[in-house]
């Protein structure tokens, strides 16, 4: 029975150093929760720490000799658990302890209390208390780098890439237009040449289809020696054999090339009145 | 007999001032017309008879055609080979006073209201006629003869007007509007001539699509010319490339003839509003027609064989109709024949002062003349 008492006792003292070691400066509802939480820990961890402790009661029961120590009390928050210092000549449970210790591989009953419980305890502290702080935290954190995140996108990322991708545009478009301008003025270049061209065909097939027209025709004998004394005729006549020719406006503005009257093919000067460009516009 | 020679420029249209008896507005081209600069000439005949230019304005195209201004007396308008219409103030110099802008291709003609004489009207080769005030540059009415069938032109020489065309091109023309006229006695009816041989008579004041009739005037080939007479109001004359003049008295065109219903009877030979004809009127087409402001009955035809012809009208004796034709007379009705020109006649037109039968024609030798063709 005295053995019972004091197998509870000792556990009662390893809890209690073990809980207010760590926690030195909380208050006295923050180690009530502790206790409660404690109470509350899992039966597994329970029945483990009774073990290691009535493995360490049977060595000392083996002892020859018992050494009293002091009892710890909850007032006594200066209080350091120390071993005792230990000769070769004194024997006691705690040098049987202490001499077991070692060959044992596990880790010291304190620290494995230690370990089991605060760290049960911060995580579970953590995890209850600060819930809210956390949330908030983790909302602010995340919040934050989102916005500088975004903000990092817009500035580092968005405008460079705006601004590359408006410069390869503009390139692009410069190019485009470049190429498109040349092609446009290659192609009315190559239409006015084809226009003017197929207008010095037409005129000299026009001027054939007259002469023969006018050749053929049944037209009584006093038409036909007008006509033949024509110099509509006779122009007809030397368009149709290419030796007079329409002739090309030599003006600098390739848009307006144009025919403007009739040359010689063989000299260039004008066949007919010469032209004059005359202005476009209102009095 | 006076004469004055536009030095480089073939003449395309004439016409005498409606307010000076001594005045006359010429439209030429250089190059007769094919390519190059317009002018137009100012002409006036002073005391001694003899023809004086007061003033010209050269122009970037070829002009087609020419109308004074019935309401002003210094305002000339012309028709230009570009697709435009220029109003010239013959006191002014070089520039026209108002540039009308619409036609897609050459206009041919033009002609002022004689009625309100505050509207123009123009044709083109873009198959349209447009009505205009001189006071807007947009035109108030557009008209669209409507191409009721397909002709190949016969006559190449009428593709002396198709600048710079292809010959193949020619058979395109059937839409051209080659002329279009104002009646003389209502101001709502219009008269126009095409390529497809077709003269067309609208009546402005009714909706599209009701407000013309169509009838063939010349045998499939183009119809080049039309004029209104100037005292029987029913009765115009066409002329075209099959080189004859036709009368039509437009009260009885057939209902068949209309736009809107076709033809039904394959026998009918001849159109019922064929009142009288002169076949072989000249030997090659008849370029312009144009009845007389004194006489009733008597009609003037331009042609490109060079040749001016005065023309009676057998089926009317000045008072009422004859039901004879021009075709069963030994001479076809001639009275005179003029042919001083050495090119192709384009354009005539009737003196209205002096003594009754003054005539003015242009043709592309580049000469005006003034003749008497009455005696």
């Amino acid at each position: 029975m005295n053995s019972n008492r004091c197998q509870t006792n000792e556990v009662n003292k390893f809890i209690s150093s073990t809980e207010k070691g760590p926690f030195t400066g909380r208050d006295n509802t923050l180690s009530f929760n502790k206790i409660g939480s404690r109470l509350n820990s899992p039966p597994i961890l329970k029945d483990k720490i009774e073990l290691k402790f009535l493995q360490h009661s049977e060595d000392l029961n083996q002892s020859r000799s018992y050494v009293n120590i002091r009892p710890r009390t909850l007032e006594d928050q200066s209080y350091k658990f120390e071993a005792p210092n230990l000769n070769d000549n004194e024997t006691s449970w705690a040098k049987d302890f202490r001499y077991n210790f070692p060959k044992n591989v596990e880790p010291p009953i304190e620290n494995q209390i230690a370990n089991l419980n605060i760290n049960n305890g911060l995580r579970t502290s953590q995890t209850d208390f600060p819930l809210g702080f956390y949330s908030q935290k983790n909302f602010n954190i995340a919040s934050f780098p989102v916005v500088d995140h975004q903000i990092f996108k817009t500035t580092g990322l968005e405008h460079p890439i705006n601004s590359h991708i408006d410069s390869l545009i503009n390139a692009e478009f410069s190019e485009l237009e470049a190429s498109s301008l040349e092609e446009d003025v290659h192609t009315e270049e190559e239409n006015s040449g084809t226009s003017l061209e197929d207008e010095e065909t037409a005129m000299k097939g026009l001027a054939s289809d007259i002469i023969e027209f006018c050749d053929n025709n049944s037209a009584n004998k006093d038409v036909k020696e007008r006509l033949n004394s024509s110099k509509f005729m006779g122009l007809m006549g030397s368009i149709s054999d290419g030796s007079i020719v329409l002739k090309k406006d030599n003006g600098t503005e390739r848009n307006l090339q144009k025919h403007v009257g009739f040359c010689f093919q063989n000299s260039g000067n004008w066949a007919g009145l010469e032209f004059h460009d005359v202005e476009d516009r209102i009095a | 007999m006076l004469r004055y020679h536009m030095q480089g420029f073939s003449g395309y249209g004439v016409q005498y001032s409606p307010f000076f008896d001594n005045r006359l507005a010429v439209a030429a081209g250089s190059n007769f017309g094919l390519v190059g600069n317009g002018k137009l000439f100012i002409l006036e005949i002073d005391r001694s008879g003899r023809i004086v230019e007061v003033n010209s304005f050269l122009t970037q195209d070829c002009l087609f055609d020419l109308a004074w201004n019935e309401s002003h007396e210094n305002q000339v308008l012309v028709a230009q080979g570009d697709g435009t219409l220029r109003l010239f103030d013959t006191t002014f110099k070089e520039f026209p006073i108002a540039i009308f802008k619409e036609h897609e291709r050459e206009v041919f003609s033009c002609n002022w209201n004689l009625v309100n004489r505050q509207n123009f009207l123009s044709s083109s080769w873009d198959g349209s006629i447009k009505i205009w005030s001189p006071l807007r540059k947009q035109s108030l009415m557009t008209l669209t003869p409507r191409p009721l069938e397909i002709t190949k032109m016969v006559d190449p020489l009428n593709a002396i007007i198709l600048k710079k065309k292809s010959f193949t091109g020619i058979s395109k023309n059937r839409n051209c509007v080659y002329q279009a006229q104002f009646s003389p006695h209502d101001q709502n009816l219009v008269l126009s001539c095409s390529g497809n041989s077709y003269a067309s008579l609208f009546d402005i004041r009714l909706p599209s699509g009701k407000n013309q009739n169509n009838f063939l005037v010349h045998s499939g080939l183009e119809a080049l010319t039309c004029d209104f007479n100037k005292y029987r109001p029913y009765v115009v004359a066409t002329g075209g490339v099959d080189n004859a003049i036709r009368i039509w008295d437009i009260r009885m065109l057939n209902k068949n003839e209309s736009a809107t219903i076709k033809r039904t009877v394959p026998g009918q030979l001849h159109n019922s509003s064929c009142i009288n004809e002169i076949p072989n009127a000249h030997g090659l087409a008849i370029r312009k027609v144009t009845w007389s402001p004194h006489h009733s009955n008597i009609l003037m035809s331009a042609s490109y064989d060079m040749t001016c012809r005065i023309w009676r009208d057998l089926s009317n004796d000045g008072a009422k109709e004859t039901y004879k034709t021009n075709s069963t007379d030994a001479t076809k009705g001639s009275i005179f024949n003029f042919t001083q020109h050495s090119e192709f006649v384009f354009g005539a037109d009737w003196s209205l002062w002096g003594k009754p039968g003054y005539v003015a024609s242009t043709a592309w030798d580049g000469n005006l003349f003034v003749w008497n063709g009455l005696g």
